[in-house]
């Protein structure tokens, strides 16, 4: 009787060690919102002139690992892509007017609070009892 | 110490590099750069800074971002070969710590590292970002 009590938790523990490991499938999902959040506020900060270069501003792609989320956030707009360039970064004959810069710093604490929120939800889900 | 001390303190900061002193001369400016510069030159700009904060509060410590900017024409010229030698010294700012004129600093990084053309007027632009960490 002991050895099969110890045999069905030892197969509820590596149930949920299994599904501890598939915890990477879910970095896109607990990424993302810091993406979102990170467009949004580029967008606030990009200087306006007709409102394109804003608009354009968005999440473009991601690329996930086991182990890695890496998102893109920029111009999706070919008419907009080096005029956003050269406001971002300056040119030799006006100084930079940087808004994708200052959001990504200014928001990194909240990327890091949003992104353990979200694996920490999707954690309690998966290794619930 | 406020972002605005340590942008006054700068350019002898700078200009206080010997290396780069002997290839820029006098051509380190904050702004953008005058018209008709010689090349290769160095221009920089208060990009952002920010005081830290713990539940207590204010920390007392600043990071002031700065972006340094050097500029080389052509590069089968001689200046885009002075564009790297800059480039490399101001990468070795990377962990300095000290003063920057009379200003005590306790560290600076170096951020970013980028490089960018522009066509008209067919300029080669270095970008390097830095933060410096220094208190009030």
């Amino acid at each position: 009787m002991p050895r099969s009590t110890t045999k069905v938790q030892s197969t509820k523990l590596l149930r949920q060690l299994r599904h501890l490991a598939q915890l990477g499938e879910s970095l896109e999902q607990a990424t993302r919102p810091s993406a979102e959040l990170l467009a949004t506020d580029a967008r606030r900060r990009a200087p306006e002139d007709t409102g394109r270069l804003k608009r354009a501003l968005r999440v473009l792609d991601s690329e996930v690992t086991k182990d890695r989320a890496t998102w893109s956030v920029g111009v999706d707009d070919p008419g907009r892509v080096h005029i956003a360039i050269y406001l971002e970064l300056g040119t030799s004959h006006a100084g930079p007017r940087p808004f994708l810069r200052p959001a990504a710093r200014a928001n990194r604490k909240r990327f890091s609070a949003s992104i353990a929120s979200e694996l920490r939800r999707e954690l309690a889900s998966r290794v619930r009892p | 110490m406020t972002s605005s001390a340590i942008l006054r303190n700068l350019r002898g900061f700078i200009l206080a590099i010997g290396t780069i002193a002997d290839l820029v001369g006098s051509r380190v400016s904050m702004g953008h750069m005058r018209q008709g510069t010689a090349l290769p030159a160095i221009t920089f700009h208060l990009t952002g800074a920010s005081r830290g904060l713990t539940h207590a509060g204010a920390d007392g410590f600043i990071t002031t971002e700065i972006q340094l900017d050097i500029w080389s024409a052509d590069p089968d010229t001689t200046t885009h070969d002075e564009l790297e030698l800059i480039t490399d010294q101001l990468l070795e700012l990377h962990g300095f710590s000290g003063a920057i004129g009379a200003e005590p600093v306790d560290l600076v990084e170096v951020t970013n590292d980028l490089y960018l053309y522009e066509p008209e007027p067919g300029l080669h632009h270095r970008i390097l970002e830095l933060a410096i960490h220094h208190q009030e």
